[in-house]
């Protein structure tokens, strides 16, 4: 068996080209990213490299500028699980119904979950003002009901992860196995279907997330406190501890896509 | 593999004689030799001393099990893979330090080889393009050789417009309208269907033969090598186990694993004494390296079997009509299972008695 | 919508993000080149993909802060500049905080996107079709020039729609970056939304908004129809 090695050699770059090429694409990218390292740590005018600021954040030694930071985060992490939450609610369900029973909706469904795309979020929220004036009253103000929008952006997202997962597992023999055997919907659904689209509803959970985490424009845009326009709110008066939190945010979702491609891997090497 | 919108494989017009096309173009038939060729991918090795002499205008198959080496064989001969030793020599030129692109050698490939932004035309015509020919002959020679394999009216559909079949006749035109001096296949007709498979085989053989190219075949199917290969080398773990014309392989094996891999092979115990075997009463001369007396295990083809009154009584279990001939599995009464190649008209029920003997052919062995 | 200064901020979106996606495209294609090679499914491969994400969803508010962090006027590099060289990059004005300043920001963002969308089309490209331009007589340069491009070219022109797409509906990085005017579409609808009460202007948000998703239908329609035709041949 030959090695692949050997092929893509013949199509591929040398060990040279691919150095120089991936050395300044990392520097052009990952200089902004150094920089902003780079800040949480000076000294100030003294110069000089320190924690200080670092150890403030920790110590919860803030001032009272950083104060909507902590709104921010509570609310982000409010609407991520909300996100998830009503997106899979809605979403699985209708995904495994349209599968078995409706072939021809497919079409449909995947239309409707792939529009959001074409929707740039500041037109979405033209068009959604009025209607959170609405939400507004029944629901209150809260930033949690920013969820609603949410989840249409992380529509086409999710839409995808699940669906990859829905036709690798091929659910309509799995269903017919399971209903011929004897099993009523609801256990099927229970233990046939849905422990085979962990994998799916993990990756649609985790993109969502971070779509969640770094969405800026509806918010700001309703006049609604998340994450992202806390962290603009405070950069202005505490550049340092801003700073620090998208640092650490950026950390955050790094390791979620990371985990998300491990997920990926596993589940492709097994099949081999 | 079908493409959905390909369309059924359609009879191919018959080809027309090559001579008839191109009588003109010289041919160029060149020898090969590959002198103990060694190949190691880290701490593998999948070529060990691997050696093979081509005579002009031959076709030898390489047959193997997978993971042998033939394929790799196959592409250091090419140049797709470089040697870690050995000498190359084509013509007598040594041809191993040249790049693939350098070797003037025509290559089909199992699949996916067409370029697919190209029509079958412009596929054809490309290994002339490299070379600088002019428009008007390129056209021309293309033409012609889409006409030798059958296709002179699809020059204008592309890859994903052709069926498996149709692909790689096309592929078996790009490869030979440039008149290598070695044609090489690896393996062009696995991926195809049964019948499609019978009627490339005659084409390439068919060609092969009109042009008198020197053409090196890789195939793991026994019943291809044989029926097209001038010669065959079997090959297991990177070295040539045996090579000759079917005829010897088929009857003369010199070791168990070619007898076993080339045509079936009924496993009889019996006893070795110098080169002469005794089982169940009947005298087999050995072929191939002595081996230790005592128990060994004969390898009998089911032809070599018959159907005897006198002979070894037996329990028939199967009996299978296969159009020409009849393969019959009975169980002796020791338990030893064998199949029997016999006459189409000889019906046998399972569960019936039978007596077989066997016809004394020279048979090779392995130990027990 | 026929007023000059809406036709302007349509203009200035529309070259921001046609250049941002042609200097994406070709850059994004070299990195994908030079990733040619490395193991599918290894490590290495699975960190790019990740780095590419998170890079891809950097735009916005992170990545103003880091532009501002670098090239600010207290930026690592500009004090670099202006204390090691002598070049003051802000002589003619602070352009970060305008137009041009949003080119490499934008940058940052287009870039992983081409990597993250380009690089399925390029392993796409069959080995089998270098190793028999190779046995046709052919060398490296003719297989890019009349195989891989050719081939390639849907794809590329596909990438180059979504990330002028991509461009053109960003707001979070110029509406960090810059807060004062509305040079680029989104940034009008701010404008326009903050304001209800301009006289004459009630409904420019809505009618920038329609605007705007008009011009991503027409290019994301543009883009499935390549997208059809790039994915007939990756059969």
């Amino acid at each position: 068996m030959t090695s692949s090695a050997d092929a893509t050699s013949a199509i591929g770059p040398s060990a040279l080209t691919r150095t120089i090429v991936l050395s300044a694409a990392g520097l052009f990218l990952g200089l902004p990213l150094f920089a902003l390292g780079a800040f949480t740590v000076r000294g100030g005018l003294a110069g000089g490299v320190t924690l200080i600021h670092w150890r403030d954040l920790f110590g919860g030694n803030l001032g009272a500028a950083a104060q909507p930071l902590w709104e921010g985060v509570q609310n982000s992490i409010l609407l991520a699980i909300v996100t998830v939450a009503v997106m899979l609610a809605l979403l699985v369900p209708a995904m495994i119904l349209v599968r078995l029973h409706l072939p021809r909706m497919v079409r449909v469904l995947e239309f409707i979950c792939l529009i959001p795309l074409t929707i740039p979020a500041v037109a979405l929220v033209v068009g959604l003002a009025p209607v959170f004036s609405v939400v507004a009253r029944i629901f209150g103000s809260g930033s949690w009901t920013l969820a609603f929008a949410y989840v249409i952006i992380t529509l086409p997202y999710a839409y995808r992860s699940i669906q990859a997962n829905l036709v690798a597992v091929d659910v309509v023999t799995l269903t017919e196995a399971a209903r011929s055997l004897g099993a009523s919907w609801f256990s099927t659904i229970k233990d046939v279907i849905l422990p085979n689209l962990r994998r799916g509803m993990l990756a649609a959970s985790f993109i969502s997330v971070a779509v969640v985490l770094g969405e800026y424009a509806i918010a700001s845009l309703l006049s609604r406190t998340n994450l992202q326009t806390a962290l603009v709110l405070v950069s202005k008066r505490d550049p340092y501890v801003s700073n620090i939190v998208v640092l650490l945010s950026l950390v955050l979702v790094l390791i979620l896509l990371f985990a998300l491609g491990r997920i990926g891997t596993r589940s492709r090497r097994s099949r081999s | 593999m079908t493409t959905l919108t390909a369309p059924a494989e359609t009879p191919a017009t018959p080809a027309t004689p090559i001579e008839a096309l191109m009588p003109t173009v010289p041919a160029r038939a060149a020898t090969v030799e590959m002198i103990d060729v060694v190949k190691d991918y880290g701490n593998s090795r999948a070529l060990s001393g691997f050696t093979l002499s081509m005579r002009p205008g031959e076709l030898v198959a390489l047959l193997g099990p997978s993971g042998c080496g033939k394929t790799t064989a196959l592409r250091t001969l090419a140049g797709l893979t470089p040697i870690t030793s050995g000498t190359i020599k084509v013509d007598g030129e040594a041809v191993a330090h040249l790049p693939t692109n350098k070797r003037d050698m025509g290559m089909v490939f199992q699949s996916y080889s067409l370029f697919p932004h190209m029509t079958a035309m412009q596929n054809v015509e490309y290994g002339l393009r490299m070379r600088k020919v002019s428009k008007d002959e390129r056209r021309e020679r293309a033409a012609e050789m889409l006409a030798a394999v059958g296709l002179e009216a699809l020059g204008h559909r592309y890859a994903h417009e052709l069926s498996g079949g149709q692909q790689q006749r096309v592929a078996l035109a790009r490869a030979l309208v440039t008149r290598p001096s070695v044609l090489l296949l690896d393996e062009p007709l696995s991926a195809l269907d049964a019948k499609v498979r019978v009627e490339l085989r005659e084409l390439i053989r068919r060609i092969q033969t009109d042009l008198q190219i020197t053409t090196l075949f890789v195939t793991h199917d026994q019943e291809e090598a044989l029926a097209m290969a001038d010669r065959v080398a079997v090959m297991s773990d990177g070295v040539i186990r045996q090579i000759g014309t079917p005829e010897e392989l088929y009857s003369s094996p010199t070791s168990a694993f070619v007898a076993d891999f080339v045509g079936l092979s009924n496993h009889v115990p019996g006893t070795l004494e110098g080169r002469t075997i005794s089982a169940y009463g009947t005298r087999f001369e050995l072929l191939g390296d002595d081996l230790p007396d005592g128990d060994v295990v004969a390898l009998v083809r089911p032809e070599d079997v018959t159907f005897s009154p006198d002979g070894v009584p037996s329990t028939v279990l199967t009996s299978s009509f296969l159009g020409s001939m009849r393969r019959t599995t009975v169980r002796l009464d020791d338990n030893v299972i064998l199949t029997i190649q016999h006459d189409a008209a000889d019906a046998r029920t399972p569960g019936s008695r039978a007596h077989i003997t066997f016809s004394g052919r020279p048979v090779s062995a392995q130990a027990r | 919508m026929g007023d000059p200064v809406v036709l302007e901020t349509f203009w200035n979106s529309a070259w921001l993000s046609a250049l941002t996606a042609v200097l994406g495209v070709f850059f994004g294609a070299l990195i994908c080149y030079a990733l040619i090679g490395t193991k599918p499914d290894g490590h290495f491969r699975n960190a790019i993909n990740a780095v590419s994400g998170v890079l891809a969803q950097f735009a916005g508010v992170p990545l103003a802060f880091a532009y501002i962090a670098t090239m600010g006027l207290n930026g690592m590099v500009t004090v670099f500049l202006k204390e090691s060289l002598g070049i003051d990059i802000y002589a003619n004005g602070t352009w970060l905080y305008e137009m041009p300043g949003l080119i490499l920001p934008y940058l940052a963002f287009q870039i992983p996107l081409m990597v993250i969308v380009f690089l399925p089309a390029l392993e796409a490209l069959k080995p089998q079709w270098a190793e028999a331009n190779a046995t046709l007589g052919g060398r490296r340069s003719a297989f890019w020039l009349r195989i891989g491009l050719p081939v390639l070219a849907p794809s590329l022109v596909g990438s180059l729609l979504l990330l002028f797409a991509n461009a053109f509906s960003a707001y979070a990085t110029a509406a960090a970056l810059i807060s004062q005017g509305s040079q680029i579409v989104p940034l009008q609808i701010r404008a326009a939304l903050a304001s209800e009460t301009v006289l004459g202007h009630e409904n420019l948000g809505g009618a920038l908004a329609l605007g705007m998703i008009l011009t991503m239908i027409v290019v994301m329609s543009l883009y499935s129809v390549v997208e059809r035709r790039a994915s007939r041949w990756r059969r």
